[in-house]
């Protein structure tokens, strides 16, 4: 599978087809606007779904048409493959590459060693008839990782933090927002695992460590903070150990869309019942603006799971009815 | 801003406390400005980390957040969080103080602390209040209750994304602040910095830091927390398994001149106590074992305590040993303990093991004690003089808590108390001075008015308005009967709103306020001043808890929670209804004090009380002052109390302020706190006086034994005897001496330590050793209670040879006169599991320390209890320790329990302190929440006298010869325990009345049965149409 910023790598995938030059059949394309406009979670889903291997090309740096939006894209591919390693997957099976509007021929090449590396790695393991479960189910907890809005925050707000300035006015050096980002998305990996696993039974600290190979002081620190969000409790005590077992989050999941889009319609709803001076379509409209677009209009962060509307009914009201 | 003579009446109270608080609150009540900072963003203080006290078990949170909450909103405490004083020019009466606040990157008016803003922030940090066991955000509240309620951003550790500020709703996020330096002036300082706890990574042999199951104290205090990171079970960090067997470790950084604390941190025997108990409470089958050297219980029921857990609650105390070391089962992560018992080493297993860390100075007291010019002692502890405890060595500073030494809450609130005494005595001349108090509009009278209730439902931002639908409850209130006015609002409590609601009830001429938003227990008094504001009697006000107790617990099912909503502002608009103006009895202050025995203590409080501007009235019940102190001859270091007791007695006699009875004693006691009358007869002739309240510093006696021959032999002696020997002889005869403790105490029949003898053996022994070094001295013990700094006078016998011999209870040394005439003691060295067979010159007896004789007479006419030994016993053990429960009257010294000269000064000052916040006022205004009785349903049965705890309550004689229930108004509380066991319910209560109850009751359950979504669904309708 392969994602194609308009701006520079579809017109250069555009032009090596002028020139006729010839490359292996094995990429589906998907042309987006920017390389920045892949969703994490969309390159975590594309592994899910089968592809053996994904190919994201944007511009140089610097010849972004939206700026910095191809940075953008490097710092999340590059969580990605952190995540996809973590997983048991090859992390060259996503790979980032800049190809500009004037470069067909790289374009091929790219492709052909891209499909030839990838061929090298072989198929996929969680596609076919066989799927390696394991890793299905890590994939998974990677989605659930990247949809996570403290994963996200960070990649979102690394450049800004990193190379423009902070609310502060400073920086902070790479190395710690490396650091930082590494980190979180290793305990939100981790956190994750351990909610799956105490998914259906209560499992213990004991259990979790072996289960997951995490030694159990580790486990043990996950399940404080987990219980801390609401997300895990302990279920009862067994031969001196604490038993914890995931909390269902039980709300009206939007089937059609994505783990992370998971919201409470009728929160929504409920919310916004009352708004003055608002008519029937208009919170129609509300509701699916909400529902369906990615991005929330006030604050700019992905809505997750906890995220909590009113806020956002605030700020799409400033557009709508102010 | 000052008085006539250039002095500020404010004072600057230097931590956040305990102790602080209490210094604070004291010096609010009596009129002061008081600035408190801390370095911390919150107050509270150490004592805000513990889970349970001893010896009660209270639980710390509970009785400490009303501290808290008091401190935070008393209208003439300033708190400055995360502040340091930077420098102080200045002399006392009239400082200047530049004070270095940081940044906290939140505006403290607008936050509300709900907290949001830390659900999104990415950055997790180690929580320093739970001892890292937790995580905790870069912007954080340090605990949930935490005073004031404001976020802090950990500058440190954030990274500056800003999502914070997009969360806030309220707007108080400001990333602009910056670190600011205020000028203060105040008239005199209070150091509370507290302590820092000993980093048990130093005693390396222990383990801590490298073996994971080896946990400081309070680590696992935070374990045992609700709050904790295991929500009160107790884990092993190596594998999450509750543990089995615990051991405690005692004196880890204390009593250890390797490590340079050679000095007692004298709370963590009984704090260890305390949490084997707790430990074992909270985890089945859990065995807990203490190893000890001494067993320091000298606190008031702390031997109780101690025995209690060794006999009821089976904990296993080793006693006589320092572990050597502990090492570490790699597969099991299971811990060894190595240690020597009778001479052998020996080994024993746990799942954890728990080091008492000691106290060591504050972080950073040199700077500040450099800034203020102030001395240190060689540990890094405030320098104090035994006669002025409370005072640093620069006038016009003074010093409470753990930084004096170290202690537990109780002596450091008694001395936070005190310090408040001592630091107002300079500036008493501008008592009320800097402080205003507000003026409010004439109250409407709406009795006989129809009911008009104005309802204002809150969003509290989004922590309520986010699950509630909140403005469809506003809809509802509308509905209901009774209510003219309903509103929803973004922060109810706001600045803004706050003056809305003011001119809505002018407006509409409401005459109830129902408020549907956070807890009563925080808020009830903001509205309430809306109300007075608005003209309104405050108890016209009905709040109902729809976060806390709705919105926050019922996330989420938002439809049922707004249906909980309802049935909430349903229950208190039910109520308001029935609300009726109440008015609190206004009492007058006789500004005059009796205080009760003329020892050191009563003296001590008489000159304060003179120093503060009031009078004092002085009984002693012997013909001369002096009390037990005269029987006294020097201090620890030589100090001479003789030469003090001279001048103490002709200043309390020259002084005009204090009237002395001597051969006095009280013969009648009526009245309550603001005109007590009182009939003394002094040298046989009675006098009636009026006093505002009353000080009890009845002192104690010694003990007489009937042991070891005393009485019988003339060598046998006790401590008093013998050192008023050694004073009037200079020197001394004899080639041997033998002391024996505990000689009255800790027994079956005194289970209590008399706290004071173990020091004062040390005392005279070291006196004699000075006499002359070759006097072979044996002091037998059972545990060695050289509490504090005192541990060096201890160490200092010991090196000059004075033998020192344990023996058990069940192993009591035997005296006998020998066929030689020779006195014979005969006793088991518990430690080498020897007999000694001694020939002394002298057996000196550390004899018990008695609670005065007249005790029991005096509580029956003040109606304050006694406990169990025949001591006063306090309001509260712990943080109310000079109080008694009736108010205006106060104890101190040995009246409450035996101790040291320097604690009976501050006790007596603390004692001044609590009578000052009471003597300082014109009036005072009692509960407006009280009992009524009814007389014409009253029989005069009487069961209310006995049901109430505070002596309010009493039968009077009406003139038709009736005998009725006649309700002090000062001094009923408004429990209602009276209205309930009244037989024949004529004592009704303000407020919370039956009726009032009742309609809540009602409204709870409606007569319809509509189910409640058809219901929803109609009112919806409803409120469309109109």
């Amino acid at each position: 599978m392969g994602f194609l910023c308009n701006w520079c790598s579809y017109a250069g995938a555009d032009l090596a087809g002028v020139s006729r030059i010839q490359y292996p059949t094995n990429v589906g394309v998907v042309r987006v606007m920017c390389s920045s406009s892949i969703d994490p979670v969309i390159l975590v889903e594309t592994m899910i779904r089968g592809a053996d291997g994904v190919l994201v090309a944007g511009c140089h740096p610097g010849d972004c048409h939206y700026d910095i939006g191809n940075l953008q894209a490097e710092r999340r591919v590059k969580v990605v493959r952190r995540l996809l390693d973590r997983c048991g997957l090859e992390p060259q099976r996503i790979r980032l590459e800049w190809v500009s509007a004037s470069e067909g021929m790289r374009y091929a090449e790219v492709v052909d060693s891209f499909v030839e590396e990838v061929g090298e790695l072989g198929p996929n393991p969680v596609a076919g008839d066989e799927p390696d479960l394991d890793i299905l189910e890590r994939l998974y907890i990677a989605r659930d990782v990247l949809g996570d809005f403290r994963v996200n925050l960070l990649v979102n707000k690394e450049h800004q933090i990193e190379d423009v300035s902070n609310v502060f006015g400073d920086t902070i050096p790479k190395e710690r927002m490396d650091e930082l980002l590494d980190t979180a998305t290793s305990e939100e990996f981790s956190r994750c695992s351990l909610l799956m696993l105490a998914r259906d039974s209560p499992v213990s600290v004991q259990q979790m460590a072996d289960r997951t190979g995490l030694p159990e002081e580790e486990v043990l620190d996950h399940t404080v903070t987990l219980v801390d969000r609401g997300l895990l409790k302990v279920d009862r005590v067994d031969d001196g150990s604490p038993l914890y077992l995931t909390i269902p989050q039980d709300r009206d999941r939007i089937s059609t869309l994505p783990a992370w889009a998971r919201v409470e319609k009728r929160s929504i709803e409920l919310s916004i019942k009352n708004l003055p001076d608002v008519d029937e379509a208009t919170k129609g409209w509300i509701v699916r603006e909400l529902l369906l677009t990615l991005r929330c209009h006030n604050c700019e962060r992905r809505r997750s799971n906890a995220c909590n509307f009113s806020v956002c009914i605030r700020g799409l009201m400033s557009g709508v009815v102010g | 801003m000052s008085d006539e003579e250039g002095k500020i009446g404010a004072v600057m109270v230097v931590g956040g406390g305990i102790a602080g608080m209490q210094a604070a609150l004291d010096l609010a009540d009596t009129g002061y400005l008081v600035y408190v900072i801390d370095s911390s963003p919150s107050i509270g203080g150490a004592m805000a980390q513990l889970d349970k006290t001893f010896p009660t078990h209270d639980c710390a949170m509970c009785i400490l957040s009303p501290k808290l909450v008091a401190t935070g909103r008393h209208h003439n405490v300033k708190l400055m969080m995360a502040s340091e004083i930077d420098a102080i020019e200045g002399e006392p009466g009239n400082f200047t103080v530049s004070v270095k606040r940081k940044a906290r990157y939140v505006d403290e008016e607008k936050c509300t602390g709900c907290g949001l803003c830390t659900l999104r922030c990415p950055v997790e940090v180690r929580d320093e209040y739970n001892q890292g066991l937790k995580l905790r955000k870069a912007i954080y509240l340090k605990y949930p209750q935490a005073v004031p309620p404001v976020l802090t951003i950990d500058r440190d550790n954030c990274i500056g994304c800003g999502v914070c500020e997009t969360q806030c709703v309220a707007g108080a996020i400001n990333f602009s602040r910056e670190e600011e330096l205020v000028k203060v002036d105040i008239g005199s300082v209070i150091l509370a910095p507290g302590f820092s706890g000993f980093d048990p990574g130093l005693k390396s042999e222990y383990g801590y830091g490298v073996f994971k199951n080896v946990l400081s104290s309070v680590e696992l205090e935070r374990m045992l927390s609700a709050t904790g990171p295991y929500r009160g079970m107790v884990l092993r960090p190596s594998d999450g398994r509750m543990p089995k067997r615990m051991a405690f470790i005692q004196c880890v950084g204390s009593r250890d001149v390797q490590v340079g604390n050679p000095y007692c941190s004298s709370v963590c025997c009984m704090f260890a106590i305390k949490e084997a108990i707790i430990a074992k409470e909270h985890t089945p089958g859990l065995e807990t074992h203490i190893f000890f050297m001494d067993m320091r219980a000298f606190g008031k029921e702390f031997d109780e305590y101690y025995i209690r857990a060794e006999e009821e609650h089976r904990v296993v105390f080793t006693r006589n040993t320092r572990v050597s070391s502990v090492s570490e089962n790699p597969e099991t992560n299971n811990l060894h303990l190595w240690y020597s018992e009778h001479g052998k080493m020996r080994r024993e297993e746990y799942d954890i093991v728990v080091l008492s860390v000691g106290f060591d100075s504050p972080k950073d007291v040199e700077k500040l004690a450099e800034k203020l010019g102030i001395e240190l002692n060689e540990h890094g502890f405030c320098q104090t003089d035994m006669f002025t405890p409370l005072d640093t060595s620069k006038p016009g500073i003074y010093v409470c808590g753990a930084f004096s030494s170290p202690k537990d809450i109780p002596d450091s609130v008694a001395q936070a108390s005190g310090a408040a005494c001592r630091a107002m005595s300079d500036i008493a001349g501008a008592r009320g001075a800097l402080v205003t108090a507000k003026e409010y509009p004439p109250e409407i009278d709406v009795s006989g008015q129809e009911p008009k209730v104005g309802v204002f439902v809150c969003h509290c931002g989004i922590n309520i308005g986010g699950v509630l639908d909140v403005p469809s409850l506003a809809e509802y209130a509308k509905t209901l009967p009774n209510v003219v006015h309903a509103e929803d609002n973004l922060y109810t409590c706001s600045q803004d709103t706050q003056q809305r609601i003011s001119e809505v009830v002018r407006e509409k001429g409401l005459n109830r306020v129902v408020v549907a938003s956070c807890t009563p227990r925080t808020h009830t008094t903001i509205f309430q001043n809306t109300l007075k504001e608005a003209g309104l009697n405050p108890y016209l006000f009905e709040m109902t808890n729809i976060r806390d107790q709705c919105s926050w617990v019922h996330m989420n099912d938002p439809e049922r929670a707004t249906e909980k909503g309802r049935t909430l502002i349903r229950m208190a608009v039910a109520k308001a209804a029935l609300l009726e103006q109440l008015r609190p009895a206004e009492v007058e202050i006789v500004k005059s004090a009796l205080v009760i025995g003329g020892g050191l203590s009563g003296m001590t409080a008489a000159l304060e009380l003179s120093k503060a501007g009031f009078d004092a009235h002085l009984v002693e019940k012997d013909s001369e002052l002096g009390g037990l102190l005269r029987r006294i001859h020097y201090g620890l270091s030589g100090e001479d109390l003789q030469g003090f007791l001279k001048r103490l007695v002709k200043q309390v006699e020259d002084d005009d302020r204090i009237h002395v009875y001597t051969n006095a004693e009280l013969k009648e006691v009526s009245g309550s706190v603001g005109n007590f009358t009182v009939v003394i007869d002094s040298e046989g002739e009675e006098t009636e006086t009026h006093q505002g309240v009353i000080i009890v510093a009845t002192g104690g006696e010694e003990y007489e034994p009937t042991e070891y021959l005393y009485g019988k032999d003339p060598r046998v002696m006790t401590q008093l005897e013998f050192e008023e020997k050694l004073a009037k002889e200079g020197e001394i005869d004899a080639k041997c001496i033998v002391m024996v403790h505990c000689v009255g105490s800790r027994t079956a029949e005194r289970p209590y330590c008399s706290r004071v003898c173990c020091t004062e053996s040390v005392k005279n022994a070291l006196r004699v050793k000075e006499m002359d070094p070759g006097i072979a001295i044996y002091s037998l013990f059972r545990d060695m209670r050289t509490y504090g700094f005192r541990e060096e006078f201890y160490r200092e016998a010991a090196e000059k040879g004075v033998v020192f011999v344990r023996f058990l209870e069940e192993n009591e040394p035997v005296v006998r006169v020998d066929d030689q005439g020779r006195l014979e003691v005969i006793v088991l060295d518990d430690i080498l599991q020897e007999e000694l067979l001694i020939n002394p010159d002298y057996l000196v007896l550390a004899a018990a320390t008695l609670p005065a004789r007249g005790n029991e007479e005096l509580s029956r006419m003040l109606k304050v209890p006694l406990n169990s030994q025949g001591f006063f016993l306090e309001a509260h053990m712990k943080l109310r320790p000079l109080d008694f429960a009736t108010d205006g009257i106060f104890l101190c010294g040995l009246a409450h329990l035996p101790k040291f000269f320097e604690e009976n000064v501050s006790q007596a000052c603390g004692a001044v302190s609590r009578a000052l916040s009471i003597l300082s006022q014109d009036t005072l205004e009692g509960e407006a929440i009280i009992a009524v009785v009814d007389e014409s349903k009253c029989r005069g049965c009487g069961v209310c006298v006995d049901t109430c705890e505070f002596g309010a309550p009493s039968l009077k004689q009406l003139e038709d010869g009736r005998q009725v229930s006649h309700i002090d108004e000062a001094l009923c509380k408004g429990c209602g325990s009276c209205s309930v066991n009244c037989c024949n319910k004529a004592i009704s209560m303000g407020y919370f009345g039956t009726g009032q109850i009742l309609s809540m009751i009602e409204s709870c359950f409606p007569e319809t049965e509509t189910p409640p979504a058809e219901k929803e669904v109609a009112e919806v309708k409803e409120v469309t149409e109109t």
